[in-house]
């Protein structure tokens, strides 16, 4: 704006329209054509995607896919590495490792995402209206959210998994609903501190002055404005909630078999690794993957958005 | 300047709104100290006219404005709008009374949602008091009923709790004692530590406990009521959605035409979002949301400051245009004097959080009697290269702070007339012309200097 | 408040086995900050207190407030009406909760955290044994990662935007989609047991062990070849975290204005980049190591698993493997106290290094 109204200036002055003061209202397009040309998301975007897509779909239709039987055992085939029939090779008692990563994926992806959704809807509720409100309730909500990460959390997973849980024959509700309670207090953090910095913009003072209650204020103006902090972070959320899945899995704490988990995939193949190091690797890298596109497109994403990362 | 005082008011009945005695202070962090933003503002406004607000940055004057829409509530004064006291009234008659009470702000890209459609925008007030229409249900109400009563309950409780932590601590320091003495097998030699010990402790179980108890039962019924409110709302939702066609055409009708009112290509605009317009074009949709209300009143915070000058002179016609066009009553405040002669009927010049001057604009423009009056006149620029442009005369020095302020007259420390009486008494206003009021012991006579040409000389005629 | 200070570490040092690595940060922190305003950090210490009590009294709560008879979980489904008891007597589990609590929380501000029923040890004994292991391998991942990410971090900043830049930041995101214990498990693969074979090529080495702790004090070079692998699995993911931070910091520090006086000085970019950039350019990446030493303290769990380190970590899983209650309780209290005073060290040394912080 400012570059514009000083390259305008010399250009009215020598063209003598001095009579009627051309007063136009330029349109920002320079810095229109700017923006947009920074917000590209590129190809990896889209491949990322479409993997992650890939991934989701391969998951949920399993069943109908031309698989092997993930519990399978193919005589005399154990150890064998990948070939045309077996695209990821069999593991030490011979079953298809493809076929067992689709089906891990179910449990991975399923629990992470499960949990991540709970963790947004709760984290963000508790972000929302301790960031709008301040004052005393967001010292009650704040102190609460810091004391909870204060405990550690994988330790505390596992404890809470093991109690509710003693058996097994619930492992993945009770996974799902162990992670997203314990993502609850760093989304929480995360989505206050971008409330914080738009609930005193003026366009939520304006809303007061029309009249609107404090629940419209909160849902329609703040909300919708912190929404992309929330989408971006949340892809983040569930990578990390991927790994937490795996790494319980890979301690054996998982859904237990015969149920396929990339965690435990990956911790059975280390007693192969010498020889056959395939059996952990392909589940391993189709798990770093996995993470790897989480992680891009939230980055992407909080670029296209402008999210600034202090917000942490 | 600067002083208290009532005699500018005026008692017709055209009078819509009476701001007495307006007091707004904030506190500085936990130091106990408070900003002196307004202390003991009045002002009034007759049906259809323009006050202009004007002063330094820094000297309350947005504060003011705001605080006559209680934003926030002033901590003492009355601001009277149509026979009722917005400063006593509940919170939910304020909110109904403030459709009729607009505002306009300074930065017009930032008071628009950059999320949201200027369709969307402008039609927000519209739909806003449409759902007032639908009554909710029980529960929402008793939530937006008890909802501050609540928060403000678990807050106090809260504080209570949180200094009676240090009680906490102490007694299990004590606890500590006692149980590591009993442990080293030495209990006769301290047997008293848990003695202590369990009356310490009792004492904080008794405060903290039962604070901390409710604050948490308090917490835990408000998000109940809160999460249940939009629950039980269903069946009014269900209710608006089957009328909520007819009140989107209703709706559309109203945006192009205050739109239009505004002077924006309505159908270019509706489907944009607020970033790409210009600051200009952004202002008049300003205007237009607060137009659709058919307001009475709308406080015009600086609305062309952040404008390029070409444009600030649109938007003031415009103001001007629409003034008539709806018989609207502004506020305007602005920092730039010729910004607000134009537009004004009457200017009320303010210092430090307090009034100097009031007077027509032609009187006040000619004639200032406030020595502060005339040292920003001064400061106005003339459109002609053949005058020297001039420093403010006899100002010298920086705006107090507003923390502790000047005893008497806030304006005596750069004043170059003020005298000892200045410092120990507050000027009140009073009328030294037809309609012309000031608070000034020593007022200018009219075509008088603030300084005389020999102080100018003797300071180096700076 | 001196006092108050003085008493609870004094009675922490009544059970010095346990109470040796807490009295470290709290001598650290309080050295730390006498330098910088001696009444504000025994102001915060006591602020701690509460804090403290109210993260053993939730560690109470959840262990005990589990369905089901805690007795049962102790001894599994099958036990005995009289073994279930005998553990109610020993563990005064007919007890109200509060006054268990009182007992428990009495008992473990002197050291006393409980004895293990599965391990016939001292919950004390069991983590002042496992502790120093943890904090020797947070301290060599530390040690890695900061020497790894410092001059990558600054180099990448010097040479932003080129690829160089690229390159390393690629990698750094690379390494941060990598979970840990997947980079455990290749670092085992190619340094200890010889890697894989590609197209009749053995790719990988035989130099490393796999797994096993070795005691600093039993054989020195043995111990830091036991460590090696363990340490830099941690360590490679942080190297990214904390590359991309100083890079990011590094960046903005370059554009102002005294680096630009530094440079019309004619002062060499390498002693403007180590001498006057990297410090105030390293607030950030100061934090995030604490929070990272604060998390470690119970984080490493599963390379601990791993590698078989007896650390805390293991110890903390036996524990709930075992449905060892009383060893979790202890575990997860000391693992949340070690994190809180570690936020508050970093705090403390944050206000040392930048006078600025003090009085606001």
């Amino acid at each position: 704006m400012t570059d514009q109204a000083e390259r305008h200036a010399p250009s009215t002055t020598y063209s003598g329209t001095m009579g009627e003061p051309a007063i136009v209202e330029v349109e920002e397009e320079a810095a229109d054509e700017g923006r947009k040309a920074k917000r590209k998301l590129g190809t990896f975007f889209w491949v990322a995607v479409g993997f992650l897509a890939f991934i989701v779909l391969a998951a949920l239709f399993a069943d109908f896919l031309p698989l092997k039987d993930p519990g399978e055992t193919f005589r005399g085939r154990s150890r064998e590495g990948p070939t045309g029939e077996f695209w990821f090779g069999n593991d030490n008692i011979g079953q298809d490792i493809f076929s067992r990563t689709i089906y891990g994926a179910r449990v991975s992806v399923f629990v992470a995402g499960i949990a991540t959704i709970i963790g947004i809807f709760f984290g963000s509720l508790i972000g929302l209206v301790a960031g709008y409100f301040r004052g005393r309730i967001d010292a009650i909500l704040t102190s609460s959210v810091d004391l909870l990460l204060a405990f550690p959390a994988l330790v505390l997973a596992l404890a809470l998994i093991i109690f509710f849980d003693n058996e097994g024959d619930n492992r993945r509700f009770w996974l799902t609903v162990t992670l997203g309670l314990l993502s609850i207090a760093p989304i929480a953090r995360i989505v206050r501190s971008s409330v914080i910095a738009y609930s005193d913009r003026e366009f939520v003072q304006a809303a007061r002055v029309l009249g609107a209650r404090d629940g419209r204020i909160m849902f329609k103006e703040v909300l919708p404005n912190v929404i992309p902090v929330i989408l971006s972070y949340s892809l983040v959320f569930m990578a990390v909630l991927v790994v937490v899945e795996s790494a319980i899995g890979f301690l054996g704490l998982s859904v237990p078999p015969p149920t396929p988990t990339w965690g435990d995939m990956i911790s059975k193949g280390r007693n192969e690794l010498e020889g056959a190091a395939h059996i952990s690797l392909f589940p391993a890298g189709v798990l770093f993957l996995t993470v790897l596109a989480l992680n891009y497109v939230g980055d992407k994403l909080r670029e296209f958005f402008d999210v600034r990362e202090s917000v942490i | 300047m600067a002083g208290s005082g009532t005699a500018h008011l005026r008692a017709d009945e055209d009078v819509i709104l009476k701001a007495e005695d307006v007091v707004v202070e904030f506190p500085v962090g936990n130091t106990g100290n408070v900003v002196h933003a307004v202390s003991g503002i009045s002002v009034d406004l007759r049906k259809g006219e323009t006050l202009g607000l004007v002063g330094e940055s820094g000297c309350g004057k947005s504060t003011t404005g705001r605080a006559i829409l209680q934003m926030p509530r002033p901590k003492s004064g009355s601001v009277v709008f149509e026979d009722t006291d917005l400063t006593t009234i509940e919170r939910e008659q304020l909110r109904r009374t403030r459709r009729t009470l607009q505002m306009i702000f300074q930065d017009p890209i930032s008071a628009l949602n950059p999320r949201r459609k200027v369709r969307e925008i402008v039609a927000e007030p519209i739909d806003i008091w449409w759902q007032e229409e639908f009554p909710r249900s029980p529960v929402s109400q008793a939530f937006e009923r008890y909802s501050p009563w609540m928060t403000g309950l678990m807050g106090r409780l809260w504080d209570i709790a949180k200094r009676a932590m240090p009680l906490v601590a102490g007694a299990l320091v004590f606890w500590v004692v006692s149980q590591a003495v009993e442990e080293t097998g030495a209990e006769d030699a301290l047997g008293w530590t848990g003695v202590a010990a369990g009356i310490v402790a009792a004492v904080a179980a008794v405060v903290v406990v039962p604070f901390v108890v409710v604050c948490v039962v308090l917490l835990a019924g408000w998000a109940l009521l809160g999460i249940l409110g939009p629950i039980t709302n269903i069946p009014r939702w269900f209710k608006m959605r089957s009328q909520r066609s007819a009140f989107n055409e209703m709706a559309d009708a109203k945006v192009r035409e205050v739109l239009n009112a505004v002077g924006i290509d309505v159908d270019n605009a509706l489907e944009r979002r607020p970033h790409e317009f210009s600051g200009g074009q952004a202002q008049r949709i300003s205007i237009a949301r607060a137009l659709v209300l058919e307001p009475e009143v709308i406080i015009c915070d600086e609305p062309v400051s952040a404008l390029d000058v070409s444009v600030q002179a649109q938007v003031l016609n415009l103001l001007e245009d629409l003034k008539t066009r709806y018989g609207l009553t502004l506020i305007f405040i602005a920092h730039d004097l010729a910004v607000v002669k134009n537009v004004s009927d009457r200017v009320a010049v303010m210092y430090l959080g307090k009034m100097c001057e009031v007077a027509p604009p032609d009187t006040l423009y000619a004639a200032p009697a406030h020595p502060y009056t005339s040292a920003l006149l001064s400061t106005v620029p003339v459109p002609d290269p053949t005058v020297v442009p001039s420093t403010p005369e006899g100002i010298s020095g920086e705006l107090p702070s507003p923390i502790a302020p000047p005893s008497g007259c806030r304006f005596r420390t750069r004043c170059p007339r003020a005298e000892d009486r200045c410092a120990e008494e507050e000027p009140a206003m009073r009328e030294i012309g037809d309609s012309h009021y000031v608070a000034c012991h020593f007022p200018l006579a009219p075509g008088e200097r603030p300084v005389s040409d020999e102080d100018l000389v003797a300071t180096g005629g700076a | 408040m001196a006092a108050i200070a003085v008493i609870v570490i004094g009675a922490w040092f009544l059970r010095p086995p346990m109470s040796w690595t807490f009295a470290i940060l709290l001598v650290t922190g309080v050295v730390a900050s006498t330098i910088a305003n001696g009444s504000y950090v025994l102001r915060r210490l006591a602020g701690l207190v509460p804090v403290l009590m109210i993260i053993a009294f939730f560690t109470f709560i959840i262990i005990n407030a589990l369905p089901g008879d805690l007795a049962v979980n102790i001894l599994g489904p099958g036990a005995t009406p009289q073994a279930v008891e005998e553990i109610n007597e020993e563990l005064n589990l007919n007890d109200p909760v509060m006054s268990r609590f009182g007992d428990w929380l009495g008992d473990a501000v002197t050291g006393d955290l409980g004895r293990s029923r599965i391990l016939q040890e001292d919950v004390a004994d069991g983590i002042s044994r496992t502790f120093p292991v943890s904090l020797q391998l947070m301290l060599y991942a530390q040690i890695i990662s900061i020497g790894l990410a410092i001059p990558l971090g600054v180099w990448a900043a010097y040479r932003a935007g080129t690829r160089v830049d690229r390159a390393i930041n690629t990698a750094a995101f690379g390494f941060l989609a990598l979970p840990n214990f997947i980079l455990a498990v290749l670092l085992v693969l190619f340094f200890a047991l010889g890697g894989i074979s590609v197209f009749g090529t053995q790719v990988g080495v035989e130099w490393l062990p796999a797994a096993r702790y070795v005691a600093f004090g039993d054989d020195l070079v043995l111990h830091f070849k036991h460590m090696l692998l363990p340490a830099l699995s941690l360590a490679l993911g942080q190297v990214a975290v904390y590359m991309r931070l100083l890079r990011t910091d590094m960046i903005s520090t370059l554009q102002q204005n005294f680096i630009d006086l530094a440079r019309a000085k004619g002062m060499s970019d390498s002693r403007i980049l180590w001498r006057h950039a990297l410090r105030p350019s390293s607030f950030t990446l100061l934090t995030v190591i604490g929070l990272n030493i604060g998390t470690l303290i119970g984080g490493a769990l599963i390379i601990e698993f791993i590698f078989t380190l007896p650390g805390i970590g293991t110890y903390v899983f036996g524990a709930i493997i075992a449905r060892d209650f009383i060893a979790i309780q202890g575990a997860v209290l000391v693992i949340s106290a070690g994190y809180v005073l570690t936020l508050l060290a970093v705090d403390l040394l944050y206000t040392a290094l930048d006078p600025r912080l003090r009085h606001a």
